[in-house]
């Protein structure tokens, strides 16, 4: 079961009345979406505004996504619209549809931009947690540290993986997720553990 | 339970076992808490994380406050490519039953036939009835009262004679 199939199964979920399943394609897509808003909007407050919005927005307009094309691809839509809609009460100048075309949804990267627009706390915070993820990755065993970053940038999937690292592909199931959970542990005390708090 | 979440976001499930994992994820918030960590690991590692601690929290906040929202179960374009190849099939099948059904009549299938059964006694043999002298005489005498007939010779005669025969046995 793949990337899309996994939204789609969360979104036949989320259509059928449980909204937790909308909550993780949230916890999944809110940073992307909010790099995607950056392009246009500056002000992180913004951004996060009309962030919520879309999702708000998105989770609305479920009855009429019938799966033709990826969640993101269709959140992406959403998100541009809503931006525009914004920028546009704001009396502020909309993007136009060429700036931000829907193909793009899957390839975005604007992450020296998304730097510029965090506020001080959370640019702070974001700091630390990159520096976090940084150390703790340039520490894991070579095995584990190649695992996850033919995973996580190169998008690779495990039996890819397995062919490249000339490994079982057990092996790499277990590389990635000691990979994964080694960088947890070191970020959750960051970012504290109380209820509530998702990222 | 947390490496299943990893399998997960990676696509690495099968349908059900995923199913099966979104589920627990769900139902437990210390398992939505990793399935939001690996992700942030994720996009961190990609240089593409916002932070954004209570994004998730206020989404969350406006959706309960949302009608709930029941939507008919969306058809996966796989199966509606199922289901149109299915209906394809199923007229091509139709099409060539009957077309093998009329190949077969027409060139297979033997005409019907009755046996036939070299039966002396059952053989057609011309009747033999011995006929008195005096009928040809009686013949020859009431010629011209006989049925008309275009077709000329003995023919008129012989029904005549086999009517005659018939009346004369009774």
């Amino acid at each position: 079961m793949g990337d899309r199939e996994i939204d789609q199964a969360l979104v036949e979920r989320a259509q059928r009345g449980d909204k937790r399943a909308f909550e993780m394609l949230v916890s999944k897509y809110q940073r992307k979406l909010a790099r995607l808003l950056s392009r246009f909007i500056r002000d992180p407050a913004e951004i996060e505004d009309v962030s919520q919005e879309a999702f708000i927005k998105a989770y609305r307009a479920l009855p009429s996504f019938r799966g033709d094309s990826a969640f993101y691809t269709w959140l992406y839509r959403i998100g541009i619209n809503t931006a525009k809609n914004y920028l546009v009460a704001m009396g502020r100048r909309a993007p136009t549809s060429t700036e931000f075309d829907s193909e793009e949804a899957e390839t975005f990267e604007d992450a020296e931009h998304l730097r510029d627009v965090n506020t001080p706390e959370n640019e702070m915070m974001s700091r630390q947690i990159a520096e976090t993820v940084n150390e703790t990755l340039a520490q894991l065993p070579e095995e584990l540290r190649t695992a996850i970053t033919l995973r996580e940038i190169e998008g690779m999937s495990y039996e890819d993986i397995a062919n490249i690292m000339n490994c079982p592909i057990g092996t790499v199931r277990s590389r990635i997720f000691r990979a994964r959970e080694a960088i947890a542990e070191r970020l959750r005390p960051l970012l504290g553990t109380s209820k509530d708090k998702r990222w | 339970m947390t490496r299943e979440i990893s399998e997960l976001m990676d696509g690495e499930l099968d349908a059900a076992e995923a199913e099966d994992i979104i589920s627990r994820v769900k139902a437990n918030q210390e398992l939505e808490r990793d399935w939001s960590l690996y992700h942030l690991i994720g996009d961190t590692i990609r240089q593409q994380a916002f932070y954004s601690p209570g994004l998730t929290a206020q989404v969350s906040g406006r959706l309960a406050a949302e009608p709930t929202v029941l939507a008919p179960r969306a058809r996966p374009a796989r199966e509606k490519y199922m289901r149109y190849a299915l209906s394809a099939a199923a007229s091509v099948a139709a099409v060539a039953v009957v077309a093998w059904i009329g190949i077969q009549g027409v060139t297979e299938a033997p005409a019907p036939q009755l046996a036939l059964v070299q039966d002396p006694a059952a053989q057609a043999r011309p009747a033999s009835v011995p006929m008195p002298n005096r009928v040809n005489d009686y013949l020859l005498a009431h010629q011209e009262y006989s049925p008309s007939s275009v077709v000329h010779g003995v023919v008129p005669y012989v029904r005549t004679v086999s009517m005659t025969a018939e009346a004369g046995g009774r």
